[in-house]
């Protein structure tokens, strides 16, 4: 017995189990064959053929497809042919229907010779039929799909125990004979086990927005749809084994439907008489030259090394295609760099797809491209996000639209996104579910359960209840199953055939054309994937050089103003730089070279701060500490890190020298590292390590005691040359802070949102730096912010609920003639009522009158919160100073000169509370009172497991971090997640750190604020 | 037509679980199993799987039987005229 009718959870929000469980199961259950029908979909086949084979289980695709008339029929692939056809029958489903909907018309169906159908079940046409009592039309149709599927036909029964069932089976059993069909048994699994049932009918209820409460047609009846056992499935067809036995007919005509190890890589458009190696040799030479001028020696061996293994594995052209993208953005002026382990090859540096030289760091090729491994390589580009789309329509222009397509993204239920879906279909009331969403952590959704306990806020948003704990039940569930299908940033695959041949196409939410499957899926396929990745910082750069020349060429790695800058810790604005914790360490550790950001780059990462190599690090840095090695083949690879692990290459050069790892073994090592993933790969791996460190001589105890330390890098760690790339990057950021600090911080605000801090936060930053802003006019400002006379001018970007067509008018009427009052800007641009009130709130139109409320009143929006109308005083009173700076923070989201805590500031002097200006005066130890507007409160992950608060506060004077230990988070973290207070008062103690400064606190509490809302 | 009933009654069943006959104000046998199907009941208020039965009795009458799952015991949901 062969189950013919799967579906997964790529049957979204209907399925509940993986194509893998399914897969293990069948296994279990002593299966030898099975299906994947999701509707509508192939996602699942590339992961449910992995599986299979793993299991030694055959894997059949198929799909279950909805047809023009909202019938729904089961097709199964005969092979590698039919699932191609499959593919194509799936892309005309999806690209000839509103999104979202896909529908087949049934002459599509014509001539797929390589496709089974099954008749469906009850939503299928024929069954369809006869449950409306519509005998003639049910039969009708099934000569229809015999005329379309000659031989190929089954009429499929289920028995779901289901109302009407028996008439329903007695009906098809006399089509079937009349017409001289075959019949097969099918469960339609939609689940793995009877018991599972609840979590399917929850999801139908997520898919359907309805409550468990409602009765809706569409929901489950009953848990009889699981993936029965053989002999569960002989009971329920007791009477009739016949139709057991068709399911092996069946499976026995289909073959394996997709082939491992194809290469769909496109062909790259060579000039007649060359090949891509030589075209390729010829670059590289060329770039070579320009790189290094003499390729004796060790630079000539290490390109013959790579070109030699690029030959090999037969990815020269693949090089060539990313060396055209990067050439055609070149000359389009698109900022383009390469980042991550592209950056370990020399071919990819003479190509200029990467701006680090890998000889001169010594860094490994192996980690980019093995021999052994023979992965398909990776190169990562980095473009302005802006011009993105234009380099893929490039490459759609060059290969065909045909043969290229985005790739999407598996967006699963995570634990917020569990909450939201599952609690409204449990019936929890909106507002409810809203506060429990926002105060949840980031994390998956089966962790919840786990870790309810450690959340304090969580509590307080809702009370324990046993509709609470099936919530957290049901979040634990559905953990990890896909959602929705999103689209990938910047994935594309180009292939040398029709990807429709290979893979079904649908649209994307912006229009695009993609295949249904994320990224790892797509070269499982054989596809060649692109990345196309978009980085704001070069959108950043790109406007920041408009305004500073000069700096566009500097060399600001060499630029000792760039490198003091990042050694004050005043790095807010700068790339990945700015986080609380790279301003901590950059105050304690005063960089001095460009090795120094390398490493600062590699040492913020989960793996080393949970491992704690933070503080040994530094100390050793600092020789506070002796740099000591468990053996001493470690010192020439940890030496240039004070005997810490920062990179990825070290675990690799570790493996291989004390483990003895072969380089795929190595780089597997790494995989499972830096994906954090299952505890027993990493014991096998572990023990593996042991043993052949042991085999060539090493002490078990230090073979133990090097495996560890590698543990305690795992998880996100950087390459090396990844971070050196970064390294460079952010050195430019630097150096523009440092010396046109007004250029960097009008590109960041333009480019908003980004980085790590709103644009109050950097505003604030670039005026303590002394920049200097001048405000939002509507004669004056830019679409963007620009630098004006050594100031900053609020771009009219700015303004939420101004979009770029309105942008865009106003600065065509303004090229015309300036405005002269608001009557003539209403005239030429005609603004509507609310995006003249959020100009006139953000400040735009005070050159017309100051008087903002009464601006706002001409403008016809109500002039008060209170919503009333009233006749215009001639002395009608502006806003209070506190009004005007809630409503234009509204808008702008910038807070300036009057800001709330400045307002309060006789208040909270009153109570004792400074300023932030004047706590980062204190000693080490000292106790302050200190209030402000809390920022980014959050709960990283800690070694001990025990939650930390790390937060900030920003005060009229500047910005403070401090950290809540779990006692004070416990007794008042609602303060800091819950109830959000708009100014949070904080007792606590003055923690110093080389140049860093951290208020450790003891009490949070809500201050008096002095101000009384009429 | 049908009328709600809902009252426990007392049935005997086969061993396959169908209904042979029950008691509803006097007693009813079987003629046969018009439907059967299977309910999972409201799982998020704790209530278990029910199997229903729609019979034809001797007498001609049809009426729906529920057995719950979980409690085993049976109720008469509806009669239909």
């Amino acid at each position: 017995m062969v189950h013919l009718h799967v579906h997964s959870a790529f049957s979204l929000l209907d399925g509940t189990a993986m194509p893998e469980a399914l897969a293990a199961r069948a296994a279990e259950l002593g299966q030898t064959a099975m299906a994947l029908t999701d509707h509508d979909s192939v996602s699942g086949v590339p992961s449910f053929c992995r599986a299979a084979r793993r299991l030694g289980i055959r894997p059949i695709a198929g799909s279950e497809v909805t047809l023009a008339d909202g019938a729904r029929l089961t097709l199964l692939a005969t092979g590698a042919e039919g699932y191609a056809g499959l593919c194509r029958l799936l892309t005309a489903a999806h690209l000839g229907s509103p999104r979202g909907e896909p529908r087949l018309p049934y002459r599509a169906l014509a001539g797929e010779e390589g496709l089974i159908a099954l008749t469906g079940g009850r939503t299928g046409p024929v069954s369809r039929a006869l449950l409306a009592r519509r005998p003639q039309e049910a039969e009708e149709m099934l000569r229809r799909l015999r005329e379309l599927f000659p031989g190929r036909l089954y009429v499929e029964v289920q028995r779901g125990a289901l109302p009407g069932d028996l008439a329903l089976e007695a009906g098809l059993g006399e089509l079937a004979r009349r017409l001289d069909l075959p019949q097969v048994a099918t469960a339609a699994v939609h689940h793995l086990r009877r018991e599972d049932f609840w979590v399917h009918d929850l999801l139908t209820c997520v898919r359907i927005g309805c409550s468990v409460d409602e009765v809706r047609p569409e929901r489950p009846l009953n848990g009889e749809r699981y993936l029965l056992s053989a002999q569960e499935m002989r009971e329920r067809f007791a009477d009739r084994p016949d139709l057991l036995a068709v399911t092996d007919e069946i499976a026995a005509r289909c073959d394996v439907p997709i082939t491992p190890g194809v290469r769909l890589y496109p062909a790259y458009p060579l000039p007649p008489g060359h090949t891509a190696q030589g075209v390729l040799e010829q670059l590289v030479h060329d770039g070579a030259v320009r790189r290094y001028g003499d390729l004796r020696g060790e630079v000539g061996r290490r390109l013959r090394h790579e070109l030699g293994t690029i030959a090999e594995l037969g990815f020269a052209e693949y090089f060539l295609l990313v060396w055209d993208v990067v050439r055609f953005a070149r000359s389009e002026g698109i900022r383009v760099a390469g980042r991550g382990s592209a950056a370990d090859s020399a071919v990819a540096y003479c190509l200029g797809l990467t701006e680090v030289d890998p000889i001169a760091r010594h860094l490994l090729f192996e980690r980019f491209l093995n021999r052994e491994r023979a992965e398909r390589p990776d190169i990562d580009l980095d473009f302005d996000h802006r011009a993105r789309d234009r380099v893929a329509a490039y490459l759609f222009r060059r290969y065909g639209e045909e043969h290229v397509a985005g790739v999407a993204t598996y967006q699963t239920f995570q634990g917020r996104s569990a909450v939201r879906d599952l609690g409204r279909a449990l019936g929890f009331p909106a507002a409810e579910v809203a506060e429990l969403q926002r105060r949840l952590p980031h994390m998956p959704a089966d962790a919840i359960l786990r870790r309810w306990d450690l959340f304090p806020e969580l509590k307080a948003a809702s009370g324990a209840s046993e509709r609470l704990a099936l919530l957290l039940r049901a979040a634990a569930a559905v953990a990890g199953l896909p959602r929705h299908l999103g689209t990938h940033l910047g994935g594309l695959i180009v292939s040398r055939q029709p990807v429709s041949e290979v893979a079904p196409r649908q649209l994307s939410a912006k229009g695009v054309a993609i295949v249904p499957f994320d990224k790892v899926d797509v070269e499982d396929l054989g596809f060649l994937k692109f990345d196309l990745l978009s980085l704001r910082t070069l959108a950043v750069l790109d406007e920041a050089y408009r305004a500073a020349p000069e700096l566009a060429e500097a060399r600001a790695a060499e630029d000792p103003a760039a490198m003091a800058l990042v050694a004050s810790g005043e790095t807010i604005g700068l790339f990945q730089l700015e986080s609380p914790a790279q301003r901590a360490l950059q105050g304690q550790m005063g960089a001095h070279g460009f090795e120094d950001i390398v490493h600062a780059l590699a040492i913020i990462r989960p793996g080393p701060i949970k491992g704690n190599m933070v503080t040994p690090y530094l100390r050793r840095r600092a020789g506070k500490e002796s740099v000591t090695y468990l053996d001493p083949r470690l010192r020439p690879i940890l030496e240039k890190t004070y005997g810490v692990v920062l990179f990825q290459e070290q675990v690799i050069e570790i493996a291989t020298a004390i483990g003895g790892f072969t380089p795929g073994e190595s780089d597997q090592l790494r995989r499972v590292m830096t994906h954090a993933r299952s505890v027993a790969e990493m014991e096998s791996l572990g023990e593996l390590f042991c043993r052949k460190a042991a085999e060539s001589g090493t002490d078990p105890i230090v073979a133990r005691e090097i495996f560890t330390m590698l543990q305690g890098y795992a998880s996100y760690g950087f390459p090396e040359a990844h971070a050196a790339a970064f390294a460079h990057t952010a050195l430019r950021t630097a150096q523009l802070s440092a010396r046109r600090p007004e250029a960097l911080f009008a590109g960041l605000l333009s480019q908003q949102p980004m980085g790590y801090y709103p644009p109050h936060i950097l505003v604030g930053e670039a005026m303590r730096r002394g920049v200097r802003f001048k405000p939002l006019d509507i004669r004056r400002s830019e679409s963007s912010y620009t630098v004006e006379g050594g100031a900053v001018r609020v771009g009219l970007c700015a303004v939420r609920g101004l979009g770029a067509a309105q942008r865009e008018r106003i600065l065509a009427a303004r090229r015309e003639r300036p405005f002269r009052s608001l009557e003539d800007l209403v005239a030429r641009t005609g603004l509507k009522a609310d995006e003249l009130s959020a100009l006139c709130d953000g400040g735009a139109l005070d050159c017309f009158d100051r008087n903002r409320r009464r601006l706002l009143f001409q403008i016809g929006a109500p002039p008060d919160e209170d919503g009333l109308f009233r006749p215009v005083p001639r002395d009608m009173p502006d806003f209070e100073p506190w009004q005007r700076f809630w409503r234009q923070e509204a808008v702008l989201g910038l807070r300036g000169p009057s800001h709330l805590a400045a307002a309060a500031r006789p208040a909270l002097k009153g109570q004792g509370i400074e300023s932030v200006r004047l706590v980062k005066h204190l000693r080490h130890g000292e106790t302050v009172r200190v209030a402000g507007v809390p920022y980014r409160p959050h709960r990283p992950p800690t070694r001990s497991g025990a939650v930390v608060a790390f937060f900030m506060l920003e005060d009229e004077t500047g910005l403070l971090d401090l950290v809540a230990m779990e006692d004070v988070y416990h007794r008042q973290g609602d303060l800091l997640f819950g109830r959000r207070p708009p100014l949070l008062g904080v007792l606590g103690r003055v923690q110093r750190r080389g140049r860093g400064i951290t208020v450790r606190a003891e009490e949070l509490f809500e201050p008096d604020l002095g101000l009384r809302v009429e | 037509m049908s009328r709600l009933v809902n009252r426990p009654v007392p049935v005997a069943a086969r061993r396959d679980g169908a209904p042979l006959a029950f008691s509803f104000r006097g007693r009813h046998r079987v003629a046969r199993v018009l439907e059967a199907w299977r309910e999972a009941g409201e799982w998020w208020e704790g209530h278990g799987e029910r199997q229903v039965y729609r019979v034809e009795t001797e007498g001609g009458g049809v009426f729906e039987l529920l057995f719950d799952l979980d409690r085993r015991d049976w109720t008469l949901t509806r009669n239909y005229d």
